[in-house]
């Protein structure tokens, strides 16, 4: 990637709090994105609470993309059988998928990177909602 | 001298969407079926042939939307090129990105699913295409760590074939209108770097009028796009859900010179309905229109087709301003062409139904008079020479029998008017693989009467637009007599068919 390219990229870092890595990987329709994390470990009941996130944050904050994070241990591509018909249900924003790994170490790595703002869905059994909630960030739990 | 791996990305496709199908665009419907009473092998030549290539592979007529795609990236700086999909061979060493584009990848887009479900033989395309990414090449290409991007209108089947996902090893699907994300995507791709799985392109990413490219080479048989969107938001479509927007002239007519340069001599103009280029809302403005189609005679000295155009427009415009007869008479019908093809969607005769899910596709008539519209504008295309091929669809939400008979009524009345009608089933995702419920549970004997009614309207009209209209051309004598051959065999296959159906399907 050339440095002329690279130095714009960096300029749209107003988008995405924290992180250049997150930058440099991402499309840029990404970076002008709201990011979801759905961890996926059975069907995804939350579908509703995901579609509903997403409107009130295209209304109250005019987003019209999202990027949804899966960490999945149905593996890829085959957790998208369990997102289809969210996918199918989305028509008014652009999505990005990115399949972000199977375990906790996973996700506690992807949000590190992510801005503070996104979203998280998970099951409210997971053991792993203490440490999500030490680090400040909108958990939707199902 | 020419050097054959020099294209790092390469866009292609299976046979039976990269074929010109004779010439002859209605043919590459029957790419949509099963190989009915033929072998597969003359099936796909009857439906598409191969198509003539230079040194490199490139196909001298290809797809539009991969002409688009490599239109976008060329002009990006990338070495992009399509290739026929029997010469990608010859590429292997250069590529780095594969990217290949479908209508309808795995036959689960109308009409290919009817026919499956129909028939419970899985349709030509769906095994070319699977033929094609099992291909030696295609595993050569991954191996070697190729990295393999799918897209176009069918991108969201790629959801339903996981498995098959997995063995090809693709790396993104990209569902919408790609034009503003996929330089970026190839970039990233030829950078090495890590790819989302599936990219779902939104309203707000649809490309701006600046943002789509103009094609580089012809595309199969002179298509064209005038304008994207449509603003009559029928509850079914996603075309509506995005920005109506009318390509100017100038970039029309640069396309339609690309493609006379490359030896086509017809033209067939992309819109959702031609007759609101340049519109005023859901109403025809019949200056725009005329200029089109002046600019476009004024090169085009073959034929010229409409892909689809709506009722209502049809009506309007010739109601209001005589527009389709002063378009056929000065315009379309003239030396090179007898008369004129479309696409059109009647989806169903029940102004009731047509109210709850297409309120506006009668606009600027109410959908009360939807099936007057229909019928009149059927009028209107048979006393201009103009042959629709339109499609209705069987078990709408909401439909009940009321609706169906309704429907049947309107294809009795529809008889007079040359045109072929094409079922279409409103299917939940999953049916393909279990017809017995199919037939079961959601065809009842009402669908089966319609059905009946519709085919023999068809087959009635099919063979009176074979002897008077298409394939008139003596080199397409073979593929006439063989097209007849089949009628015949439909016919008596139904004759056989309808009584077992009947018996099979719920009341
Ligand atoms: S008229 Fe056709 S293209 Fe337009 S919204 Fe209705 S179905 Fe879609």
């Amino acid at each position: 990637m050339s440095l002329i390219v690279k130095c714009l990229k960096h300029l749209n870092i107003i988008y995405v709090r924290n992180v250049q890595n997150l930058v440099i990987e991402m499309l840029d329709i990404e970076l002008k994105s709201h990011h979801m994390v759905i961890v996926l470990d059975s069907d995804l009941d939350g579908l509703e609470m995901v579609l509903r996130n997403m409107a009130e944050l295209s209304i109250k904050n005019g987003f019209r993309r999202f990027v949804i994070h899966v960490i999945s241990t149905y593996g890829n591509p085959y957790y998208l059988e369990k997102l289809r018909y969210l996918l199918q249900s989305i028509t008014s924003y652009t999505v990005v998928v990115r399949y972000e790994g199977s375990s906790s170490s996973d996700l506690l790595k992807l949000i590190n990177k992510l801005p503070s703002d996104s979203s998280i869905f998970i099951r409210r059994d997971s053991p792993l909602i203490d440490a999500l909630k030490e680090r400040g960030l909108n958990i939707y739990l199902w | 001298m020419i050097d054959v791996t020099s294209y790092e990305v390469v866009i292609t496709s299976d046979r039976t969407m990269m074929s010109n199908h004779h010439g002859k665009e209605f043919l590459g419907f029957l790419a949509t079926g099963p190989a009915v009473g033929l072998p597969e092998k003359l099936w796909m030549w009857l439906a598409a042939p191969k198509i003539k290539v230079d040194g490199e592979g490139r196909p001298i007529e290809a797809p539009y939307g991969l002409r688009k795609i490599e239109a976008k990236l060329i002009d990006a700086g990338f070495r992009a090129a399509v290739i026929d999909p029997d010469h990608i061979h010859k590429h292997l060493d250069g590529m780095k990105v594969l990217m290949v584009g479908h209508h309808d990848f795995f036959a689960y887009g109308p009409p290919s699913n009817e026919w499956w479900l129909i028939t419970g033989e899985e349709p030509v395309n769906r095994l070319s295409f699977m033929r094609f990414m099992r291909s030696e090449t295609v595993r050569k290409a991954k191996a070697k760590g190729v990295k393999v991007i799918a897209g176009g209108p069918a991108a969201w089947q790629w959801l339903w074939e996981l498995d098959f996902w997995r063995e090809c090893g693709i790396d993104v699907v990209v569902d919408g209108e790609a034009e503003r994300v996929i330089v970026d995507l190839v970039r990233k791709a030829l950078d090495g770097e890590e790819l989302p799985n599936y990219v779902f392109v939104g309203p707000a990413d649809t490309p701006s009028i600046d943002e789509i490219p103009v094609i580089k080479a012809a595309s199969v048989n002179g298509l064209i796009e005038v304008m994207r969107g449509c603003p009559r938001g029928c509850k079914f479509c996603s075309v509506t859900l995005r920005p109506l927007r009318f390509i100017p002239l100038d970039k029309i007519e640069k396309e339609i010179l690309v493609n006379i340069k490359s030896g086509i001599t017809n033209a067939i103009l992309h819109s959702e309905d031609v007759l609101l280029y340049g519109g005023d809302g859901i109403k025809p403005r019949p200056e725009a229109v005329i200029k089109l189609h002046e600019m476009v005679r004024k090169h085009v000295k073959g034929s010229i087709a409409w892909s689809h155009a709506s009722l209502a427009s049809i009506k309007y415009a010739e109601d209001n301003f005589k527009l389709i007869s002063r378009l056929a008479s000065e315009y379309l019908l003239t030396e090179g062409q007898n008369f004129l093809g479309v696409e059109v969607g009647i989806e169903t005769g029940s102004p009731r139904l047509a109210e709850i899910i297409m309120p506006a596709k009668s606009a600027p008539y109410p959908a009360s008079m939807w099936p007057e519209v229909v019928e009149d504008s059927f009028r209107i295309m048979h006393e201009n020479t103009i042959i629709p091929a339109a499609t209705l669809i069987i078990g709408l939400p909401g439909e009940n029998s009321y609706d169906v008979v309704k429907t049947a009524e309107l294809i009795d009345k529809l008889r007079p008017y040359r045109s072929i009608i094409v079922p279409m089933f409103f299917v939940p995702m999953g049916v393909l693989k279990n017809r017995d419920w199919f037939k079961k549970q959601y065809l009842t004997s009402d669908h089966i009467d319609l059905m009946i009614r519709i085919v023999n309207h068809t087959l009635y009209w099919a063979e009176d637009i074979m002897n008077k209209f298409y394939l008139r051309e003596p080199y397409l004598t073979p593929l006439r007599f063989l097209l007849k051959l089949f009628i015949q065999y439909v016919k008596w296959r139904l004759s056989r068919l309808v009584p077992v159906i009947e018996a099979t399907t719920h009341r």
